[in-house]
């Protein structure tokens, strides 16, 4: 945060959008409360001020050269609800995301928790540890004794729904996948996103077989992290590090108009706005990037409005809760996944409208916040308990080990009802769900 | 998509547009940059407070709104007639009521309802939770309030109460579930009310100091899905009536009005969706085709057959003034009527009664709540304005806020539908 | 009638009045200050809180630079946490003559102001938000000032040592006997009675309303009125002071203050310290200069307006007042007219006010039979004393998270605390919500007293039981002040706060239907054109 940034321009441009630097945003505030109403957290807990008190307020109290007076601000979960119900526009959660880097930058998070908090945030590190390495962390975190260990040692709270390694990566699948001959839609890159290449490779295997019967020419780029969990975390400089390599990687993708797309909610949202935003990177070669990602339900909505999307779908006759993360909406694209599914013959759809599921990418996995996050995700819970369902629906991948853990109810991505729906029948919770119902 | 209305903007005004269009068999979007007006607002139904032609409080409205709009025909009034005003009053009060959230009022009788500082103000509808603060009622009142609640001050609100003839005491609770938190806000207290622990921990300090009061007044916290719940418990423990009083933002009443609504347009269909900024528009032949939001590193673009602007004024945000004194409308860069020099904009007195001249400006709109040009020609035949974004009326020095937009939403959103429906039997007949 | 006897009277309460209490009171005399309105209700709290390093005036006024420098270092030892350590820039745009640098700098050495050369990608390093087309940066030592909490220091620091002070105490005119002052004639606004104080010397600290009070005992002389004009951007977008490297002139500063950066300022002659208005030509004028500094400044959320006459004396009288010496002046009525027992101290700036006052009670040491040292500017303010450090922006944000009082938020824009607040009211003995708000700023932020001014209404009724119209008649006046400093430049992002200001005040409130007057006595004098003018 030490370049001088370009000449600042203020009111909108050509396209209507404002380009006012993070703390600049600040101006807009007029107090009025709004985002306070909103805030799960500040609704649970005492920690966290709130995002007015945090953000707009003591932003203009924060000064570059003086030191970080309030720790309270690592408490925002970074959810950006208060960004969307601003009524002026302001960025509270990017004003918090900033301040909280500050405070790594100072060394004010303790050595254990910045040790956690970085193993956390790089779930690629341990996992190139080599494939033996896997199983055996697989039932480190599946042991209860164990996770009392890892708390006492790291600060991941022994409850935290942490992600089991999968038997095989979805690299390893791809290489031995047989894609359709036909392309007539063209290239599409796909961003896997560290979760579903380590841990539910099935959401990936499910979206790029999508893709493939929408007749696109998948490609996978060679790609790594796209960084927010450092970037929630505060660790601004790996996260550069990381955003930069993958801008060089999907770079080209970007300038031959090739799409590039993401299951992910939180790795696209990242590519499109987050990195660049929060580390002042919006140079031409990220902004090309972040033109060019599309989340894939966002893109198979392009699709279907150019009539390019098959009418004749396979019934889904289910009755299902569908949870649209916190990521998601900030992708501020309404809701695309549901417009897909409501395409589906005899599903239904039932809307949480829940604020949060609570984990936050890794904010609930934290002994400190674990409980502030269940407490967060209490109501989401409870409303799976009354539509029941057999699975749920959700886009996020923390957010869906976060419900299963809250509720004891598998939860799917979008995306797999959209393959069934088309035809393609892929093992996992969806394809059982359906087998079972009694109305299969 | 067909027969499909989008709403710029979730106010009163564009809440009750999408419920109306949404009731009319419209497929409806409603898209808002943020929240707005309920959040801030007193949660009651305003209509008209005070004569904008002669000075002086309204007393009853059958009366005086038809006054104004015969004196007044370009007021906003004038475009939906006291019928639309009682329309709009009838459709509120139906979804509150369903809602389980009665409100009460009289079109012949303006309600004063307690304020947070002790004040009066003119109200067509209360939530049934503010009813028994009626300062045309006489009797006794204790009023409560919260040691770290800074937003209401009892005994200033019990000594303007004295001053008005109606005895009062202040009672200000400093409770041990409280003293421990360290924040005690509209929020937190709305959500500690709809706990049966804090109501029966609150009851048992109160009890012994209502004495010969008939009712007792609360900051309006007293629960957000629940209120009704909780008014009646507070009510039975304490053996008198209960009431609420409004506060300065968040408005946790307001906030209640806002949820009804939004429920409602869901259950008729319709998505309502924050974080929608709206920059742009596409147009073809004097008709908007797509309204553009700004979204995750590009615009949105939400295809639609008719729009209501429900943006709101200054105070919306659906109008920005200018250094130069230029007048702007955000969505579509409708034109605006107001007085162009920024010297004229505002009086030297804050509070004067004729209210400053800057608040009057808006859009200029037709019969069907088009926005019209300097031609005096729809400038779009398929938008229709609702709310604030309406030029001439002052609606805060008049107390009219409410009235306007919900009466005005609910007119919008009713063309809007028959537009958007007209289109798509068009489009379903070639 | 109250009658009060003292040995020095000291009529003016802002810099230079507070200083010269404190200083008679650590040199032993009894000592009354009174003013009309509340401390640093005048020029002093008017300004833009400018702590100068001199470097403003190498070129234009030498001895002023010099005055300023000697004075910055000894403020900065005894009232550090009055002060931030802002340093300030001096930057060559493209609209500055290249050919005052050498003169500047020059000067600066002669002066013994530290200047220091900063490679303009350093400076642009530090200051992001700088004109990226300036040619060259120094670094001097500016800082910013809080004269509110100065003036109430001096004031706590004058009263340990057995001064007193009486606010709201006009002075309607001086007594005098023969060719003797003798004491003044005021009015006690708040009780509502005359207080008779009878003195053996009289100093006239009045700043622009010096000549005004002096005539009152048939002693005349000219204290031009020089009003200047800022503007408070809602931020720090700057957190050095910038000047412009150039003969100072209108709106070549800006200056981080709290949590605002002020543009100043103008320089307009108006025949009475109370009756000027802001003109929009003036607002214009400082965001045009801002944008030289800082572009882009005209578009970011202008907070508040206000304008403080500058007290300008000179022997003969002159048109333009920017150039009437800035250098203050030291009238003895008995050397100069003939009348024994009046002093007047008056001109100058704020970071020269102690020297002022040292050089007035050694006049008055003289007047008086005595010699007895200043220890001003060795003896630290109390609050510095105790705890010696100077203030920096987050300063209040670090307490509050120490002390766990976020919930406890009267004004939450300006992070003033409860305890705080009440604090003013009991211990401050504030007369009204502005005199609350220069003690602990409520009401200085985006909001503009949106939420805090019923908050304070509501204390106050509460800790003194006044009759409620007084409380609700408090609660206009201070709704009345702020809109004062908002008339002016309500556009954009702040015109849309006001208006939520005026939904939750009027419709949701109802605060003009509350009972008592629309204003009090104590109500604020609004900016105004002079009588004969529209």
């Amino acid at each position: 945060m030490t370049e001088p940034h370009a000449a600042i321009t203020f009111g909108p441009d050509s396209t209507g959008r404002h380009h006012l630097p993070v703390e600049a945003t600040l101006d807009n505030c007029i107090k009025c409360n709004i985002c306070v109403t909103v805030c799960p957290v500040s609704a649970v807990t005492d920690a966290f001020p709130g995002p007015k008190y945090e953000g707009p307020q003591a932003g203009r109290f924060r000064h570059r050269d003086q030191p970080s007076p309030d720790a309270s601000v690592d408490y925002c979960s970074g959810c950006r609800i208060c960004n969307m119900a601003c009524p002026t526009g302001v960025k509270i959660a990017e004003i918090n995301a900033r301040a909280r880097a500050r405070l790594v930058e100072e060394g004010l998070v303790g050595r254990r928790h910045r040790l956690r908090n970085n193993l956390l945030a790089r779930p690629g590190t341990l996992s190139r540890l080599g494939g033996p390495v896997r199983p055996l962390v697989n039932a480190l975190f599946a042991n209860r004794a164990a996770r009392w260990v890892v708390e006492k040692a790291l600060g991941i709270h022994h409850s935290a729904p942490l992600p089991m390694y999968a038997g095989e990566r979805f690299s390893k699948w791809l290489s031995g996948w047989k894609p359709h001959d036909e392309h007539p839609a063209g290239k599409a890159a796909y961003f896997t996103g560290c979760s579903a290449e380590y841990y539910e490779p099935r959401v990936a295997r499910t979206a790029v077989q999508v893709l493939d019967r929408l007749g696109f020419d998948v490609v996978v780029p060679d790609q790594g992290c796209c960084g927010l969990p450092l970037l929630s975390n505060g660790e601004f400089d790996a996260a550069r590090a990381y955003h930069r390599a993958n801008v060089n990687r999907l770079l080209g993708f970007a300038r031959a108009g090739i799409p590039i797309v993401g299951a992910s909610t939180s790795c696209t949202l990242t590519l499109k706005e987050e990195a660049p935003e929060l580390l002042d990177a919006m140079d031409d070669d990220a902004r090309a990037v972040a033109g060019d990602t599309y989340d894939l339900h966002e893109f198979l909505v392009l699709i279907a409005d150019e009539g390019r999307f098959p009418t004749d779908l396979r019934p889904v006759p289910l009755r299902l809760l569908y949870h649209p993360p916190c990521q998601y909406r900030a992708h501020r694209l309404g809701l695309p996944a549901l417009d897909m599914m409501e395409l589906v013959p005899e599903l239904e759809v039932v809307q949480s409208l829940a604020a949060c599921c609570g984990v936050a990418g890794t904010y609930g996995y934290k002994e400190e916040k674990y409980d502030i996050a269940m407490k967060v995700g209490t109501p989401l819970f409870e409303k799976v308990a009354e539509v029941g369902g057999p699975v749920t629906v959700c886009d996020a991948e923390t957010c869906r080990w976060q419900i299963e853990h809250g509720t004891g109810v598998r939860s799917i991505h979008p995306i797999e009802i959209i393959a069934y729906a088309l035809g393609l029948d892929i093992e996992g919770p969806l394809t059982k769900a359906i087998a079972a119902s009694p109305t299969a | 998509m067909n027969g499909t209305v989008v709403v710029v903007g979730a106010g009163p005004a564009g809440l009750m547009a999408g419920l109306a269009a949404a009731r009319a068999g419209a497929r409806v979007r409603v898209l808002a940059k943020g929240w707005g007006l309920f959040h801030w607002h007193a949660g009651c139904v305003d209509v008209l407070g005070y004569d904008p032609v002669g000075g002086g409080r309204i007393v009853s409205l059958r009366e005086g709104l038809a006054a104004l709009i015969a004196a007044r025909p370009d007021h906003p009034y004038g475009l939906v007639g006291v019928d639309g005003v009682l329309a709009a009053l009838a459709d509120v009060s139906t979804v509150c009521a369903a809602a389980g959230y009665p409100l009460v009022g009289s079109f012949d009788r303006n309600r004063l309802v307690l304020t947070g500082v002790g004040g009066a103000r003119p109200t067509c509808l209360a939530p049934a939770t503010m009813a028994a603060g009626d300062l045309d009622r006489g009797d006794p009142a204790v009023i409560v309030g919260f040691d770290r609640f800074l937003d209401l001050t009892a005994g200033l609100v019990a000594a303007n109460l004295e001053h008005r003839g109606i005895p009062s005491r202040a009672v200000t609770l400093d409770l041990p579930s409280l003293r421990g938190r360290r924040f005690v806000n509209g929020p937190i207290l709305a959500a500690l009310f709809e706990t049966e622990s804090f109501r029966a921990e609150v009851a048992a300090v109160l009890s012994p100091k209502v004495g010969r009061a008939g009712r007792v007044g609360f900051p309006a916290v007293l629960g957000l899905e629940g209120a009704a719940a909780v008014v009646a418990d507070l009510r039975r423990r304490l053996g008198v009536d209960v009431f609420e009083i409004p506060v300065a933002p968040p408005s946790i009443p307001g906030i209640r009005l806002h949820r009804i609504l939004v429920a409602a347009i869901r259950a008729a269909g319709g998505r309502v969706h924050d974080g929608m900024e709206a920059v742009g528009s596409e147009s073809a032949e004097r008709r908007v085709t797509a309204l553009l939001t700004e979204s995750a590193a590009r615009n949105l673009r939400t295809r639609a057959d008719a729009f209501v602007l429900a943006t709101g004024g200054i105070l919306g945000g659906g109008i920005v003034g200018h250094e130069d004194g230029e007048l702007t409308e955000v969505v579509f860069g409708l034109p605006v009527n107001g007085p162009g020099d920024r010297a004229d904009w505002l009086r030297p007195d804050f509070t004067d009664p004729a209210g400053h001249p800057v608040y009057r400006s808006g859009l200029t709109v037709d019969a069907e709540l088009r926005p019209v040009g300097d031609d005096g020609m729809p400038v779009f035949g398929n938008v229709h304005v609702a709310g604030g974004a309406i030029g001439g009326a002052d609606a805060i020095a008049e107390r009219s806020v409410d009235g306007i937009a919900l009466a005005t939403g609910r007119y919008a959103g009713t063309l809007a539908a028959a537009t958007a429906l007209d289109r798509s039997e068009e489009a379903a007949a070639s | 009638m109250r009658r009060v006897q003292t040995e020095v009277l000291v009529i003016g309460g802002g810099a230079t009045g507070t200083g010269i209490l404190r200083d008679l009171a650590m040199r032993g005399f009894d000592a009354l200050l009174v003013e009309q309105r509340d401390l640093s209700h005048g020029t002093t709290g008017r300004y833009h809180g400018l702590l100068h390093s001199g470097g403003r005036y190498v070129v234009k006024d030498p001895k002023a630079a010099v005055e300023c420098i000697e004075e910055n270092r000894v403020l900065r030892r005894i009232m550090p946490h009055c002060i931030e350590d802002t340093d300030g820039f001096f930057v060559v745009t493209p609209w500055d003559d290249i050919d005052y640098v050498s003169k500047f700098v020059e000067g600066c050495r002669v002066a013994g102001i530290p200047c220091e050369e900063v490679p303009v990608a350093k400076a642009l390093a530090e200051e992001p938000y700088l004109n990226r087309r300036i040619s060259h940066c120094f670094r001097v030592p500016d800082g910013s000032a809080d004269s509110f909490l100065s003036a109430e220091d001096t004031v706590a620091s004058a009263r340990e040592h057995g001064a007193v002070l009486l606010t709201y105490h006009r002075v309607d005119g001086l007594v005098r006997e023969g060719d003797r002052v003798v004491g003044a004639r005021c009015h006690d606004l708040v009780a509502g009675e005359d207080v008779e104080v009878a003195a053996d010397l009289v100093v006239n600290a009045s700043g622009a309303w010096a000549g005004r009070i002096a005539a009152g005992a048939d002693i005349h002389f000219e204290v031009l009125a020089g009003k200047g004009t800022m503007v408070a951007v809602n931020h720090r977008m700057v957190n050095t002071v910038i000047n412009r490297c150039k003969m100072p002139d209108d709106g070549d500063i800006i200056v981080p203050i709290h949590t605002v950066a002020v543009i100043g300022t103008t320089d307009e002659r108006v025949g009475d310290p109370e009756r000027f208005t802001i003109e929009p030509w003036e607002i214009r004028l400082m965001l045009e200069e801002g944008e030289k500094l800082v572009p882009g400044i005209s578009q970011m959320r202008i907070l508040r307006a206000w304008a403080g006459v500058r007290p300008l004396y000179q022997e003969t009288s002159t048109d333009e007042t920017r150039d009437v010496t800035r250098a203050y002046a030291m009238l003895d009525h008995g050397t100069r007219d003939g009348v024994e027992g009046m002093v007047t101290m008056t001109g100058g700036k704020w970071t020269t006010f102690r020297q002022m006052a040292e050089v007035c009670v050694d006049r008055v040491c003289v007047k008086l039979g005595v010699e007895r040292p200043c220890r001003t500017h060795l003896e630290p303010l109390p609050q510095s004393a105790a705890h010696p450090r100077y203030h920096w922006l987050g300063a209040r944000l670090a307490t509050i998270e120490e002390e766990q009082t976020y919930g406890d938020l009267v004004c939450e824009c300006e992070l003033a605390t409860r305890d705080q607040v009440v604090d003013s009211i009991v211990i401050g003995e504030a007369k009204t919500i502005d005199d609350v708000r220069r003690d602990v700023r409520v009401g200085m932020g985006p909001c503009q007293g949106g939420w805090c001014a019923a908050r304070v209404t509501g204390l106050i009724h509460e800790l003194r039981s006044p009759p409620v119209e007084e409380s609700n008649v408090a609660l206009r006046d201070f709704l009345q002040e702020r809109w004062k400093g908002l008339l002016p430049i309500l556009w954009g992002s702040q015109l849309r706060q006001e208006r939520l200001d005026e939904l939750v005040h009027l419709s949701v409130l109802n605060v003009p239907d509350l009972p008592g007057p629309t204003a009090s006595r104590l109500a604020p004098v609004a900016y105004q054109a002079p009588e004969g003018e529209p």
